[in-house]
């Protein structure tokens, strides 16, 4: 390990995979446990504020932020396995929290602290240690906030690439927005779903038996859309793939 | 990048834009061009332009100028035979310069007379003097930086890149939307004496 | 034409069931994007012009009473009328009044997104004026009685059946299905209207204040036709049309084109430099142009919004959208559509009229990755988002299950609890969450806490 790598680890979990997919969240802690690391979960944790700051409830998502902040001041590395929940973090606490210079220093200490899982990975963690197997054909879903706000393309793939037995084909579009966008999905269903649908088309077309992601937001929308068509593909987060064995 | 050069890569970008490209090593040569371009064409719907420099290549093709010729629908009474230029199926041009890069033509109404013959007729058949060949857009912004020098040109300079077209039905592509269905560039690899 | 932002919801429905029109625009919007990217792709300098044109909007549009200034001094210099308009009435009146004074008859019309904005058409018929769009596009919308679906090709959303449907029904001409043919149908007839027309109208893509230019980019040539054998042409143009001169201009020749379809230039690159001159054997006798504010200003004085008036409308944005390649341009009820459209159109006609516009949006940011001015359109429509909420224009029970949301944060406690309280309601709202997915037993806030004892 080089010098820079921390020992120990603080996770934020996004509230969506909390909900959802806890048991990404626990293969997750199962994994970075396995490359050797400490790993810390202040269970205080909530939301960062995304779904508030997204539909324009700056207030409230700055409420929000200055708590989340609270939490993980303190933390020396913190690792998030959802892009836009790291976004929300990184790109806009520091927009919110532009008026208060004491939160606007703390949003940028915290933010130049927290990774997305797939980035802490690549930085941090040479790609012999993970030795994952998971035998099968997948594609890979790029959420909009990973590759557009935070440029993460490579890494994922990297990680992908190195797991037994996975084969990983490409989407037409693998950018293309999943139709989610949050609270969008809710006030305008039908919009969200054909967004959706045109995902799956895609999907279908590659003969994958599983959609990967980072975003448990995106990776719930998808596998809606793929309930619709009554497909048997299932969505996985990147780090149960990362964590699986065969 | 030198004149042959730039001459290729203006034929290259043109082609690539549905145009025709000739060269004419000779007036002779340029002659037979134009004969064979026009060939099915009846002799009055065809007309040139009135530039000094094409007056002096001796082409033999009437000129499109007053009192013969009018841009309004010829309908003017009491003094007749007007001809509209609706009836100019080949319209026969100067250009002014052209630009390699994006396979443009530039003609400034103030040269060439008008603007209304490379926009008219079914066919746009432009006579391009090798030197006037530059590179880029860049290139010609440099040689006509603001003020009076640029704005003497004429009401109009008008940048052509290929034959008119649309693709407002369905995406499908078609020339002669409105302006000139046919372009047909003649490089003149001779000297033409144009003045300024 | 026809507001209806208010019904953005029940339209974006409509338009989803409408598979012609959503195959129409989903084909055409990849096709454009498609011809972008490989555009910019052969642009090697194409990120440093994005970033030098968002530069020149910005200066020239802080400057821009100056620049005006300076390019009304200039565009009299060559002769033209100018007049400013302070809103799309005063324009519609000052052009009206002008078309009526010289007994106009017909006018022949390039495209110009901002004469639609005004209803300028509409205007001059009432007075018994003929108006012809010569756009191809807008021809046909014209004759169906529509708005555009897309800000650069309107009639996208039309088969080659509905147009040689329509032909037929309006133009007496019998029925061809060949785009060729149709296109033919359209020449022949348009071309004896510029040359009865006695005033040709047309928009301009910029205007240079050095020395009074206005450039008209276009395919087909009908933006040239009309503006030179009408013996009167008026260009309306919107303020934030104006930039400094050549130089600039052509930082924006290498980029509209390649953004809007691929193109590496517009077919034709129209520098007009006011009426005929002695010696020319066409072009108008008379030159005017109308300088329209319609809310400009006002949106430049609000200095958060002001790249909203960088737009080039070039509707890269609209191609690359997901919302948008879904509903097509109709459902946004007014001129301008996609993420531009949500952008401008609450500005233009106020935040109440348009209030979903800005929400109907997954921030994906796909516009802003090709927007060539750089225009921070995601950034801009949270803005919008904001300010709605701050001006309670959202309905009483959304703020307030916001506000019992936001409560349920605050401490893991109630947050638990709702989660608890969602599990048990997933039963009874169906749909809330997306299909066959379901809240499981224990969240990770559970598992982890069981771990630790």
């Amino acid at each position: 390990m080089d010098l820079n790598t921390p020992s120990s680890l603080t996770l934020f979990i996004p509230c969506l995979m909390d909900s959802l997919y806890p048991q990404a969240a626990q293969g997750l802690v199962v994994l970075l446990r396995k490359c050797g690391f400490r790993v810390e979960y202040p269970e205080v944790q909530t939301c960062c504020g995304q779904p508030a700051f997204n539909q324009g409830y700056f207030e409230l998502a700055r409420k929000l932020a200055r708590r989340f902040l609270d939490i993980f001041e303190g933390a020396e590395c913190i690792v998030c396995p959802s892009g836009s929940c790291t976004a929300m973090v990184r790109k806009h606490y520091p927009e919110l929290l532009a008026a208060e210079p004491v939160w606007l220093e703390k949003a940028q200490t915290v933010g130049g602290r927290l990774y997305e899982a797939s980035q802490f990975l690549s930085m941090f963690v040479p790609t012999s240690r993970i030795k994952a197997s998971f035998p099968g054909k997948v594609t890979y879903h790029d959420s909009c906030h990973s590759s557009r706000s935070l440029g993460i393309y490579q890494e994922p793939r990297a990680l992908l690439a190195q797991v037994k037995g996975l084969e990983l084909v490409e989407m037409a579009d693998s950018k293309a927005c999943c139709g989610f966008g949050g609270l969008f999905s809710r006030r305008f269903p039908e919009v969200s779903q054909a967004i959706a649908d045109e995902k799956v088309k895609q999907i279908l077309a590659t003969g994958a038996q599983w959609v990967v992601g980072n975003d448990p937001g995106c990776l719930m929308n998808i596998q809606g859309g793929l309930n619709r068509v009554k497909s048997p593909i299932k969505v996985k987060h990147l780090v149960e793939i990362l964590n699986s064995r065969s | 990048m030198d004149k042959t050069d730039r001459l290729d890569r203006l034929e290259l970008e043109l082609k690539a834009l549905q145009a025709r490209t000739f060269r004419a090593g000779d007036p002779a040569a340029l002659k037979e061009i134009l004969l064979s371009l026009c060939r099915d064409c009846p002799p009055e719907a065809i007309a040139r332009e009135d530039r000094p420099w094409l007056e002096k290549l001796d082409l033999d093709i009437p000129v499109y100028k007053p009192p013969v010729y009018m841009t309004a629908d010829g309908l003017h009474p009491g003094n007749g035979p007007w001809k509209p230029l609706r009836d100019i199926t080949v319209g026969i041009t100067g250009v002014d310069y052209a630009l390699a890069e994006t396979g443009t033509l530039v003609l400034a109404s103030g040269r060439s007379g008008g603007r209304g013959l490379s926009l008219a007729p079914r066919h746009h058949i432009a006579l391009l003097p090798l030197e006037r060949i530059l590179l880029s857009l860049d290139q010609f912004l440099d040689l006509y930086p603001e003020g009076e020098n640029f704005l003497s040109q004429g009401s109009a300079v008008t940048f052509i890149s290929g034959a008119s077209r649309t693709a407002d039905i369905e995406l499908n592509l078609v020339l002669g939307a409105h302006g000139p269905k046919e372009l047909s560039v003649i490089t003149l690899c001779f000297p033409v004496g144009i003045a300024g | 034409m026809n507001i209806r932002t208010e019904q953005f919801k029940k339209q974006a429905a409509l338009a989803l069931k409408d598979k012609t029109m959503q195959e129409a625009i989903s084909r055409a919007s990849r096709r454009f994007s498609q011809n972008r990217t490989k555009a910019f792709g052969e642009l090697p300098e194409a990120e440093a012009l994005r970033t030098r044109a968002h530069e020149i909007k910005a200066e020239a549009i802080e400057h821009l009473d100056a620049t005006l200034e300076e390019f009304t001094a200039s565009a009299q210099k060559l002769g033209i009328i100018v007049h400013r308009s302070a809103d799309g009435v005063d324009a519609c009146r000052y052009i009206g009044d002008l078309a009526q004074s010289k007994g106009i008859e017909m006018v022949v019309k390039g495209k110009s997104m901002t004469t639609e904005e005004i209803d300028l058409n509409r205007h001059l018929e009432a007075s018994g004026i003929q108006v012809w769009e010569t756009d191809l596009g807008e021809f046909i919308i014209q004759l169906a009685g529509e708005g555009p679906s897309h800000i650069i090709a309107p009639a996208l959303h039309k088969t080659q059946q509905q147009v040689a449907a329509l032909f037929t029904e309006k133009l007496g001409v019998p029925y061809y299905e060949d785009p060729e043919k149709l296109t033919m149908v359209a020449r022949e007839f348009l071309r004896d209207k510029y040359f009865q027309a006695g005033l040709g109208i047309s928009g301009a893509n910029f205007a240079l204040a050095r020395t009074g230019t206005i450039v008209i980019l276009e395919n087909e040539g009908n933006a040239r036709f009309s503006t030179t054998f009408p013996r009167v042409h008026v260009a309306v143009v919107g303020i934030e049309k104006v930039i400094p001169g050549l130089r600039e201009l052509g930082v924006f020749l290498k980029l509209l084109a390649r953004s809007a379809t691929g193109q590496k230039s517009s077919t034709y690159v129209s520098l007009i430099q006011g009426p005929r001159r002695p010696g020319e054997l066409d072009g108008p006798e008379e030159m005017h142009i109308v300088l329209l504010d319609n809310g400009r200003s006002r949106i430049r004085q609000d200095v958060e919004m002001r790249p909203s008036l960088y737009c080039l409308r070039c509707g890269a944005c609209l191609n690359v959208c997901p919302v948008y390649q879904r509903i097509g341009g109709h459902a946004y009820g007014w001129v301008y559509s996609g993420p531009i459209g949500s952008l401008v159109t609450p500005q233009f006609l106020g935040i109440q009229r348009a209030k979903y516009l800005p929400m109907a949006s997954t921030l994906c940011r796909a516009c802003a990755e090709v927007c060539p001015v750089r225009i921070p359109l995601p950034d801009l429509l949270l803005t919008l988002r904001r300010r709605i909420v701050e001006q309670h224009g959202l309905p009483w029970l959304e703020r307030k299950m916001m506000e019992i949301w936001g409560a349920c944060q605050t401490s893991p406690g109630s947050y638990q609890a709702a989660f608890g309280l969602a599990r048990i309601g997933q039963e009874f709202t169906p749909g809330f969450l997306p299909a066959g997915v379901q809240l499981p037993e224990k969240n990770f806030h559970r598992i982890w806490k069981d771990g630790q004892d």
